[in-house]
């Protein structure tokens, strides 16, 4: 009986996990379809987002988070008062309303099927050891495989540009070029924007990564960002299998984007203190680490450090660059 | 033999030669069995396709058509590398096979196939397409050993050198079959094709994007 559960239970991942590219296709196709930009630099200028603040300056902080999370309006409080607080240090502004694991844009609590993962949502807030509603994380996982599919993350990175060039534009960002976006992935929130930098690349914009306990592969975001850091704890064993899993990081994928801008130097790896991945401990928890320190102070000072001291903020307005190889 | 016998057939002879004969060889099957499972194999393929050709606002006959010719090209290009050992293993063996005995050698190589689908998966699908070529190649090189009663580094041998040659038959002939199969498809269809060679030769089902300028005079002026 345990093992016809199991075997449907691997059945029924198996079908939602070959049925998890459609949702980016079925958006790239619709826009096809309806004879909308397909073009990316065209379809980027065209986002149109009224401001709904006055244009301002300074360094652009545009964070996506980790695969638990399930809406753009439901961030984890945490993860933005320790962002907002750096955007603040650094004279900068804190852009927190993209979803990262959808093309569309569309969190999960704004579907057909809202009322599914609204359930299992309070259920892990109410039992936060539950299985059942892993499977937020399992759906979220799928689409950072999709996105570090070279078949699937162009169209699944344009969408997500898309969202993120909008929320830049209804920030007040102006994307001529003079502010600095710094693109920071959270987990598996760091593989959109190996497609992201590329495409917000495009429209002359300087980028530059910050990966905090990234999981991701591959991308030419990475090669058209002009340095990427990559944070880790050392005790994050979800941060070093993903480097395990993700072929284009091994020494040998020589031509990957990922270690052509490592051997540019323009990847930077660092453990930064002993966080794990998630909960007790973790990059963004208050909870004191075995040296004393705290996860999220150690956390804000680095991102701190990196985006108030090492980004050039007087650059020229730079020409659109193509990523090396795309 | 009725239907059902046939599909267990089918069904049975997959299992031999997925598991390579248990080390031994495996005999070419019967053509219809062999017909049989490059049918599976290219249902197991071509159900992944078929969703990147719904999604690209094919329909109707449009989408059977193209479905139908990628299905085509997909069992010539078993045909092909049929013909290709047909020729050379003779040569190496001294051993002569029938017609239909080589083509139904060929079409069961294509047994891994029937997981193709699973190349539609995110990310490790890339991994599984790699794995299955190379359980292709060793499902042919235990087909070929049985088929021509020869050692397994012989067997090995003549498929990789099956393998080379519609290698390099598919980059000579790739600009003539290709231009073929665009030429077939606009005096069905009356639109122009995006259908590179490479397409035609690697047996995918191709996509027919039509320019809207093409398409447009095309209905002023008709195929």
């Amino acid at each position: 009986m345990l093992g016809q559960l199991v075997t449907l239970g691997l059945v029924l991942l198996l079908l939602f996990a070959l049925f998890s590219p459609l949702e980016s296709l079925l958006w790239w196709s619709r826009r096809v379809q309806a004879d909308q930009a397909v073009d990316p630099q065209a379809l980027l200028e065209a986002a149109d987002a009224a401001a709904v603040t006055a244009p301002a300056r300074g360094p652009w902080l545009v964070f996506l988070s980790g695969i638990a999370t399930i809406d753009q309006n439901e961030p984890v409080p945490s993860e933005i008062a320790l962002l907002q607080k750096v955007a603040d240090r650094v004279g900068g502004h804190l852009v927190d309303d993209v979803f990262p694991y959808a093309a569309s844009n569309t969190g999960l609590l704004h579907r057909r099927r809202s009322q599914l993962w609204g359930v299992l949502d309070r259920w892990r807030v109410r039992r936060p050891s539950a299985v059942v509603p892993a499977l937020i994380n399992v759906r979220n996982l799928f689409q950072v495989a999709v996105a570090a599919d070279p078949r699937y993350g162009p169209t699944y990175g344009l969408g997500v540009a898309s969202a993120v060039v909008e929320s830049l534009k209804r920030h007040g960002c102006r994307l001529d070029g003079r502010d600095p976006i710094v693109l920071i992935g959270y987990s598996g929130g760091a593989q959109p924007n190996c497609w992201v930098g590329h495409f917000v690349r495009g429209l002359g914009v300087p980028v530059w990564m910050i990966s905090i306990g990234g999981v991701f592969g591959d991308g030419p975001g990475i090669a058209s960002a002009e340095h990427l850091w990559e944070l880790h704890g050392g005790s994050d064993s979800v941060a070093r299998a993903g480097n395990a899993v993700f072929a284009s990081k091994w020494p040998v994928a020589v031509t990957s984007f990922y270690n052509r801008a490592r051997e540019a130097g323009r990847v930077s790896r660092t453990v930064v203190g002993s966080m794990t991945h998630f909960g007790p401990r973790s990059y963004f928890d208050d909870a004191a680490l075995a040296d004393g320190r705290v996860g999220a102070v150690v956390t804000e000072e680095w991102l701190a450090s990196i985006i108030g001291g090492q980004l050039d903020l007087s650059l020229p307005r730079p020409e659109p660059r193509p990523a090396d190889g795309v | 033999m009725d239907f059902w016998g046939w599909l267990s057939a089918v069904f049975g002879e997959l299992g031999v030669v997925l598991a390579l004969g248990g080390g031994d060889g495996v005999a070419p099957p019967p053509l219809t069995t062999a017909l049989g499972i490059a049918l599976v194999a290219a249902v197991s393929t071509f159900a992944g396709h078929s969703f990147l050709i719904f999604l690209n606002g094919i329909r109707g006959l449009r989408a059977l058509l193209v479905l139908a010719i990628g299905v085509v090209f997909f069992v010539l290009l078993y045909l092909a590398q049929a013909v290709v050992i047909g020729l050379i293993a003779p040569l190496a063996t001294g051993t002569h096979l029938g017609l239909s005995e080589v083509g139904a050698l060929s079409l069961a190589a294509s047994a891994p196939l029937a997981f193709g689908v699973l190349e539609f998966l995110p990310h490790v699908g890339l991994f599984i397409g790699k794995v299955l070529q190379v359980w292709g190649a060793l499902c042919l090189a235990a087909l070929v050993g049985g088929g021509y009663h020869t050692s397994a580094w012989t067997a090995i041998l003549l498929s990789g050198g099956a393998w080379l040659i519609m290698q390099l038959a598919s980059r000579v002939l790739a600009r003539p079959v290709g231009l073929a199969a665009a030429v077939l498809w606009r005096r069905v269809t009356g639109l122009e094709a995006v259908f590179t060679p490479a397409d035609v030769l690697s047996g995918a089902p191709f996509i027919p994007v039509a320019d809207p300028d093409v398409e447009a005079a095309a209905r002023t002026e008709g195929p």
